[in-house]
């Protein structure tokens, strides 16, 4: 047993040599690696600034370029940081055509998902509608959030009106799994804003009930297209609840005409979390003929629907603060309360409300 | 009586070799493991294009609750620090804790505040409410005062202060703490990338003590001079780098620090909120939101995130830091024993089967089994059934081994983030993990130890918590 131990004690104490080692050598290590980083870099900028378009792109470029997929994409964010753009610089000729354009395939197609992340940056700035359609999608399904958040950056940079339907299939199946991948697919998709709307109503035509129409209505709520609001109306009398509290805030986003309507209707559904959200949107719509609705609502049982009745009361200006005073404590106290607290609010928390 | 002495201890040196190698072996396995994880987090850290290009809109809004009693030095600068972060969409929730200082006066003083009906909805069953302020200057301010005399501890205080959060998710952050102003952003990359349903997650904490700050971003991160505060500093890398990443992989984190937490606030209102009668209420927390998650069959996560760093003030007194770490101690027995079903269950999953009797075995169970080996060893001296050799190789290899993981938490730490980069602060810190386990750990054991005298005879509360105020220490924020 003591052998044993002693054999132990001999591993131990070599790991922790061993790691003093590198406790002392990494502050060395980290300063030469930074020295090295800020002499390219300098090298960098100083044959950027002295770059001229319609010349020879310059030598340190070129041989940053050739290096890898990383540096390469160092390179350009530099050439942008001087000042230039891209373009100025015939990229085509510069890296289409190289090994570097080489190793960027490879990257997006690599195991290690920091190297297809970086595949998906360098899109952005080299890529060609008519050539890496096909990479990039690949790309934005990438199961690593990581990497397809970057893809969907891209998209949303390079705006191909092509890739309108790779990112509505993004969202078909329940839509992207996580909060950030969502809003950056709306948001990419409410930047091909013209492309969209058409390919947009016919997916909703064909997919009342389905798992994707969650996404589909957040998405159809940063366009404004009248043309989507038959579409939504359905939606306020779908039998599921998150569908109706998606389409009530889908209308009130959109706000295009018709919307007050909608809304008003939506303001007697039997569940409390729409009826909230009707409130709230008749509010950020200042909807001056809904005041005769948002009045009633004070009296609703839900808490949360008479707090967003009385700030959407507030939002409405005189007709609405006379509503709001005219609450009779005596009458139903629970609507005096909420109108008393909404009226006491200072107009810094009344927008802090709104946000 | 010789005979069986001589007979216990032949018994009992192998079953603590066996408990001391198998205990060993798993910690090693957690650094391996925590090693990948620290790595992940520090590449998604510096690879900021899929997080900090996001949107505003792709972070969830939070509300953050700050409970205070008696925090009249610190309250301005950690609410200040709240308001300033760097983050889309928050709201400050400070709950005076029916304080006796002047905690109140000083809040309303700097923020001006105004009075507001009491228009919450009330969710949890809370002790009652005097006031509630909105302030003039900083619109996402609410302060709500309890009741003069109604002073019932953290939870408590928590639990008024989630009744009037407006947002989907809640951030705990003690009075006494300071959170990096991108911490909260950091903090949401698990919101970001999980494709489960994050139910909570949690931010490293480091020592606050000897570091100045400027609106909540250390100017220049220093190892406190103090004895006793800098030897916390690499027992903090320890706890939060090797120990809670590990168990990232392992599915079973099972605490997430009150001091600088996130949570689903559906989750914590289903979990009855933090626990009243609970004196590590953060502890009891998320036991429960692990247990509630894997009765009610629901996909979950609850991970913890290395890089959003809140700085916190440590005990230098030993009398301090001895009844934290008692009080410490007595809340993981409490928790123990109200989940012990837990234990080994399969129905818990990773929670069950691995994580909870490690915390039984190899945390709670650790101090007594410790001075039980020790006292066999110096049995086993005195009645020549051990040699010299063999008893002092044993203590080599486990204070070697506990230097080693502390060591090897500071490499992890110098590798990846690099808190501290002046070489005398770095030199200080190495030489701090390496005389960590000699005194300063049997200190700990002991105050461990009396934690289970105290949870049997069923005494103890919090203890007092002296506040210097961040100003003495941060020296001009």
């Amino acid at each position: 047993m003591a052998d044993l131990l002693r054999t132990l004690l001999l591993v131990e104490a070599g790991i922790l040599a061993l790691l003093f080692l590198v406790l002392l050598a990494w502050p060395v290590v980290v300063r030469v690696v930074e020295a090295r980083r800020a002499r390219q870099r300098r090298d960098l900028l100083a044959a950027v600034w002295n770059h001229r378009p319609g010349d020879a792109p310059g030598e340190v470029l070129g041989a940053l370029a050739d290096t890898s997929p990383k540096a390469l994409l160092w390179a350009l964010e530099a050439v942008e940081e001087g000042g230039l753009e891209p373009e100025d610089l015939d990229l085509d000729r510069l890296i289409r055509g190289t090994p570097a354009f080489g190793r960027l395939e490879r990257a997006a197609r690599s195991v290690f998902w920091w190297r297809r992340q970086t595949a998906a940056q360098l899109l952005a700035r080299l890529g060609r509608p008519e050539s890496d359609r096909s990479l990039l999608v690949s790309l934005l399904r990438d199961p690593h959030p990581a990497v397809s958040s970057a893809a969907l950056l891209t998209a949303r940079e390079l705006g191909w009106p092509g890739l309108v339907e790779p990112l509505l299939d993004l969202a078909s199946g329940g839509g992207p799994a996580t909060r950030g991948k969502e809003t950056l697919l709306r948001e990419t998709l409410s930047a091909l804003d013209a492309d969209v709307a058409p390919a947009l109503r016919s997916r909703l035509r064909a997919t009342v009930g389905q798992p994707e129409e969650l996404t589909l209505l957040r998405i159809a709520g940063q366009l404004a297209d009248e043309e989507l609001l038959p579409y939504l109306r359905e939606r306020l009398r779908h039998g599921g609840l998150e569908v109706r509290v998606q389409a009530v805030k889908t209308v009130g986003e959109a706000g295009m005409a018709g919307a007050t309507d909608a809304l008003r209707s939506a303001l007697q559904d039997p569940a409390w979390q729409v009826r909230t959200q009707a409130a709230r949107a008749l509010g950020e719509l200042e909807a001056e003929d809904a005041a005769g609705d948002l009045q009633r609502s004070l009296s609703d049982p839900s808490w949360w629907v008479r707090l967003r009745a009385a700030l959407a009361l507030r939002r409405l200006g005189e007709p609405g603060h006379e509503l709001l005073q005219s609450t009779d404590p005596g009458e139903d106290q629970y609507a005096a309360d909420m109108a008393r607290y909404v009226l006491g609010l200072e107009d810094a928390a009344l927008r802090e409300y709104a946000r | 009586m010789t005979d069986l002495l001589v007979r216990a201890v032949e018994l009992s040196n192998p079953l603590l070799l066996w408990y001391f190698g198998f205990l060993n072996l798993f910690y090693g396995v957690l650094f391996g493991l925590s090693v990948f994880e620290t790595w992940k987090h520090w590449v998604l850290s510096s690879r900021l294009h899929a997080t900090e290009r996001l949107p505003d809109e792709a972070f969830p809004p939070v509300s953050v609750i700050v409970p205070a009693y008696n925090e009249e030095p610190v309250i301005v600068t950690a609410v200040e620090a709240l308001l300033d972060l760097d983050y889309p969409r928050h709201q400050v929730v400070a709950v005076n804790d029916a304080s006796t200082d002047g905690t109140l006066e000083t809040l309303k003083e700097r923020f001006d505040l105004y009075q507001v009906p009491p228009a919450f909805p009330a969710v949890l069953d809370t002790a009652p409410v005097r006031d509630y302020y909105r302030s003039r200057t900083d619109p996402n301010l609410l302060v709500i005062d309890k009741m003069e005399g109604e002073h019932a501890g953290k939870a408590g205080a928590m639990n008024v202060g989630l009744n009037a959060c407006r947002y989907p998710y809640c951030v705990t952050v003690d009075a006494d703490t300071v959170v990096e102003p991108t911490a909260l952003r950091r903090m949401a990359r698990a919101f970001l990338l999980s494709e489960k349903r994050v139910v909570g997650t949690g931010g490293s904490i480091r020592v606050a003590n000897g570091v100045r700050f400027d609106r909540g971003t250390p100017v220049d991160a220093s190892v406190p001079n103090d004895l006793l505060a800098g030897l916390q500093v690499p027992e903090y890398f320890r706890a939060f780098l090797f120990g809670r990443l590990g168990w990232n992989r392992l599915g079973g984190n099972l605490l997430i620090s009150g001091a600088f937490g996130l949570y689903e606030k559906q989750m914590l209102v289903e979990s009855g909120g933090f626990k009243e009668d609970s004196i590590t209420e953060d502890l009891e927390l998320t036991v429960s939101m692990h247990r509630h998650m894997r009765e009610s069959g629901e996909s979950y996560d609850l991970p913890f995130v290395p890089d959003p760093v809140a700085w916190t003030q440590v005990p230098d007194s030993v009398s301090v830091l001895g009844n934290q770490r008692e009080r410490w101690h007595r809340g993981l027995l409490a928790s123990v024993f109200r989940h012990l079903r837990m234990f080994g269950n399969p129905r818990y999953g990773l929670a069950g089967l691995v994580a909870f009797p490690y915390y039984v075995l190899g945390e709670m169970m650790a101090p007594v089994l410790e001075v039980v080996g020790i006292g066999v060893i110096a049995a086993g001296l005195w009645l020549d059934v051990l040699s010299v050799d063999y008893a002092l190789l044993f203590f080599g290899l486990a204070y070697g081994y506990q230097m080693l993981l502390t060591v090897a938490s500071v490499v992890l730490e110098q590798l990846t983030f690099r808190v501290y980069q002046d070489v005398r602060q770095y030199l200080k810190l190495i030489l701090l993990a390496v005389i960590e386990p000699f005194g300063y750990r049997q200190l700990t054991t002991w105050w461990r130890l009396k934690a289970f005298g105290t949870f049997l005879r069923d005494v103890g509360g919090w203890g007092e918590m002296v506040r210097t105020g961040f100003e003495e220490t941060a020296g001009g924020e």
